[in-house]
C-alpha cells in the first residue's frame, strides 16, 4: 500500500482524513479542502488521482490531470458564440454545455444600444453563476480595476491542456515574460484552457501560438533555448 | 504474475478528453472517454450523470455476446464514478477490440478505469478485473490462457474495488462449480487485485512525471 503524505500520489478511495486532520478532531472548522477531495461520514477521502497538496497546513486539494472545463465562479474564460436568441448568447466555453451571455451583461449595455457581436465570434467573460444542475451564467460587464472583457478581436485562438492554462496565468510565469522581450503581443488565457494571442503579424502570432503550444512539456531550463530558437525563426 | 503481464500507454487520443491502450498478456483494447457533455433531452437524468460504453470489434458488427460485455462495463463504471457530481450529463467509453487472446472482458474493464482515471472524472473507488479458470482437478488458474479456458470447466471474472474494505463489484461466471471453490477463486482474485492497484498507482506516477 502506498504511503500517504504531501506530495506523493493518491488515488481514489484512500482515506486521507489521518493526514489532514492529524487526529486533531477539534480543529476541524480550520481546515478547507478542495477539488478532488469529499466528505463521506466524517472522513475525508480522495476522488481523483494525482497528488495531494498542501498550503500553510490550512488548504487541501489533488492536483490532477484534466482535460474537460468544469465552470467555477470568477473565473476568466474565453468561449465562442454558438448560437443567439432574442435575450441572449449562448457561448461555448468548453464545458459540458453552452454558457449564456444576456444582451445586458455587457458594459454600457442598454434595450436600445445593444452589442454587436456576430456567430462564431471569440470573446473573454467572467462567470457569474455556476452550479452543475443549471446553464452557467457569463457576463462582459466591467468593474473598476477589473480586467477588460468583452470581444476580441484580430487574434488567434489556440487550446491547451487545463492545468497548463493555469501554470501560465502565473504572474511569475518565465516563457511569456521572455516572448515578451523579443516581440509586443497581447494575450488572454482563459481558466477553461484557451488562449488567444494577437501581435502585430500574422506570422509572429502564429509563431507565438507555436512556442506555446511546445513549452508545454518543457523543464523551465530549456524555455530559453526555445525561445532563441524562436528569434531566430522570426528574422528569417 | 509476471512483470509483462499488464503494459499500458494514457492519453494516447489528443481528442479526447481520456484514453488507454492497455495490453494483457496478449490481449489488447484501446478505450476512449469524452465527457461529460450535454446528451439528447432523452437521455439526460435530472440528478445524475449516466454512462454510455460501446464495444466495437475489430471486424464486423457486434453480437448479443457483445452487448451483454457492454452491459457489465456499463454498470461497473457508473458503480465507480460519482455520477451524482455531474447531473444531466453524459460520459461515453469507446472499448476498441484490438487483440483477443481469452481474458477480453477483464483487459476491457482494467482499460475503462485507466481512461477515467486519465480523464480527471471524480471517482469514488478504482476497480480491477481478474480472471480465472478452474480445470477438471479443481485447479485454479489466475489469468489463463486461450487454451486453459476452452479447456477448462468453469470461468469466472471478479471484478474489486480498490477500497479498504473487501468489495466485490461484478462476477460474470460460467460453467459448473461448487460454493467453496467459488469462495477459494474471489479470496485469490483479490490477493491479485493489489497487484494490479500497484500498476494504476505507477501509470498515475509516470503521467504527472511527465507533465
Amino acid at each position: 500500500m502506498l504511503s500517504m503524505e504531501f506530495n506523493n500520489v493518491v488515488l481514489p478511495s484512500n482515506d486521507v482524513s489521518h493526514i489532514i486532520l492529524k487526529g486533531d478532531i477539534c480543529k476541524k472548522n480550520e481546515k478547507i479542502i478542495g477539488p478532488g477531495l469529499k466528505i463521506v461520514d466524517n472522513k475525508i477521502f480522495v476522488c481523483n488521482s494525482g497528488v495531494l497538496k498542501c498550503k500553510d497546513e490550512k488548504l487541501f486539494w489533488v492536483e490532477y490531470r484534466k482535460k474537460k472545463y468544469s465552470p467555477a465562479k470568477d473565473d476568466i474564460v474565453i468561449g465562442i458564440v454558438a448560437a443567439k436568441t432574442s435575450e441572449m448568447y449562448k457561448v461555448d466555453i468548453g464545458a459540458s454545455e453552452l454558457a449564456t451571455l444576456p444582451y445586458l451583461a455587457f458594459t454600457n449595455a442598454t434595450k436600445k444600444n445593444r452589442p454587436d457581436i456576430k456567430l462564431g465570434n471569440v470573446i473573454a467573460a467572467k462567470i457569474k453563476m455556476a452550479t452543475p444542475y443549471m446553464e452557467s451564467e457569463i457576463s462582459c460587464v466591467e468593474y473598476a480595476n477589473s480586467i477588460i472583457l468583452g470581444q476580441l478581436e484580430n487574434g488567434f485562438l489556440i487550446t491547451v491542456n487545463l492545468n497548463y492554462a493555469l501554470q501560465l496565468r502565473k504572474s511569475n510565469s518565465k516563457l511569456l515574460y521572455h516572448l515578451g522581450q523579443f516581440v509586443p503581443y497581447e494575450i488572454v488565457i482563459g481558466a477553461n484552457g484557451k488562449i488567444w494571442i494577437k501581435s502585430a503579424s500574422v506570422r509572429t502570432t502564429i509563431a507565438i501560438g507555436n512556442v506555446i503550444l511546445k513549452a508545454e512539456h518543457l523543464k523551465e531550463e530549456d524555455i530559453p533555448l526555445l525561445i532563441k530558437n524562436f528569434n531566430k525563426s522570426l528574422n528569417v | 504474475m509476471n512483470e509483462e503481464f499488464l503494459k499500458c500507454r494514457l492519453g494516447f487520443i489528443g481528442n479526447s478528453d481520456g484514453s488507454a491502450y492497455v495490453s494483457q498478456c496478449k490481449t489488447t483494447v484501446a478505450v476512449s472517454v469524452v465527457g461529460p457533455f450535454e446528451p439528447k433531452s432523452s437521455k439526460c437524468l435530472y440528478d445524475r450523470g449516466t454512462v454510455d460504453v460501446t464495444f466495437r470489434r475489430k471486424t464486423g458488427s457486434i453480437t448479443v455476446h457483445d452487448k451483454m460485455l457492454e452491459g457489465i462495463m456499463q454498470s461497473t463504471c457508473e458503480e465507480a464514478l460519482i455520477v451524482e457530481q455531474y447531473p444531466r450529463t453524459s460520459i461515453a467509453v469507446t472499448v476498441q477490440e484490438m487483440q483477443d487472446r481469452g481474458n477480453l472482458l477483464a483487459t476491457c474493464l482494467n482499460a475503462s478505469c485507466l481512461a477515467l482515471m486519465d480523464s480527471g472524472i471524480s471517482m469514488h473507488h478504482l476497480f480491477a478485473a481478474i480472471s480465472c479458470a478452474i480445470t477438471d482437478s479443481e485447479e485454479i488458474i489466475l489469468n489463463p490462457d486461450e487454451l486453459q479456458i476452452n479447456s477448462s470447466v468453469a470461468y469466472f471474472t471478479l471484478v474489486f474495488s480498490s477500497s479498504e474494505s473487501r468489495q466485490l463489484l461484478t462476477s460474470h461466471t460460467t460453467g459448473k462449480f461448487s460454493h467453496s471453490i467459488y469462495l477459494q477463486c474471489m479470496d485469490k482474485c483479490f490477493a491479485a487485485t493489489r497487484e494490479v492497484f500497484s500498476f494504476y498507482e505507477n501509470m498515475i506516477k509516470k503521467q504527472l512525471i511527465y507533465c
